[in-house]
């Protein structure tokens, strides 16, 4: 059945093998070949992309500075599209997010500022509310 | 085989021309099928009728935005149509009159 690249999979949510968000769908990178079609190799999930949509160069300035968060930051992450399977309008991972860089400016901010914030809650909090809603279901 | 990569997102809203430089309209949508087990777009739309398309099908259904005099028509290219540049140049390699435009 026939995809609509953009309109079915540029900016559509991303979850994970847990059931997780995982952010959207930033970027859809097309390998060109010779002779052949382009093929869809990979979606990008990183605000450099979605950055790279406005201004090249305000991609270039944020990824510059998140080079300096440490190692595999400064790239848009990349995921192959093989592992990604169409359940409607979103789109699954075959993986777990939290392993990878996709949420690190979340965490990072969650962790400098939204933590400090008085009555805020934190990423434990809500983990241990969400088991206890399941298990109560 | 040489190997490029491609980014959708900056290719839409690019002005497509044809082989002798005239514009065609812009790139709005890309058709994706597996074809060998492959993910590949076999079909690019250029056109008013495209964007309406991506921008959300349910203004058709609205009241009265039918009788809008919105351009109703897409060029549907095929791939081996189509010559897609990095930096985000996209040319059709025939003449804009043997191009397929469809009237809606």
């Amino acid at each position: 059945m026939p995809i609509r690249l953009i309109a079915d999979v540029l900016d559509e949510q991303l979850v994970d093998v847990h059931g997780e968000n995982a952010g959207r769908v930033d970027g859809i990178v097309l390998e060109l070949r010779d002779g052949k079609p382009p093929r869809v190799a990979y979606l990008e999930v990183s605000p450099i992309t979605l950055l790279g949509r406005f201004s090249l160069r305000l991609a270039h300035w944020y990824a510059r500075h998140d080079r300096k968060f440490g190692e595999g930051r400064g790239v848009p992450f990349r995921v192959p599209w093989s592992r990604v399977t169409r359940e409607g309008p979103t789109l699954e991972l075959d993986f777990d997010a939290d392993v990878t860089p996709i949420s690190a400016l979340e965490d990072w901010l969650r962790v400098k500022i939204v933590e400090h914030i008085p009555f805020s809650r934190g990423k434990e909090d809500e983990t241990r509310e969400r088991g206890g809603r399941n298990g109560a279901a | 085989m040489e190997l490029h990569e491609a980014h959708a997102e900056r290719l839409l809203g690019t002005k497509v021309r044809d082989v002798n430089g005239e514009v065609l309209g812009r790139l709005e949508e890309m058709i994706v099928e597996v074809i060998d087990g492959e993910p590949v777009v076999t079909e690019f739309h250029v056109g008013p009728v495209a964007l309406l398309e991506r921008i959300g099908g349910f203004l058709e259904h609205m009241p009265y935005f039918r009788l809008l005099p919105f351009p109703k028509w897409e060029y549907r290219i095929p791939w081996t149509d189509v010559e897609l540049g990095e930096v985000g140049r996209v040319t059709v390699k025939v003449a804009k009159e043997r191009l397929r435009r469809v009237e809606e």
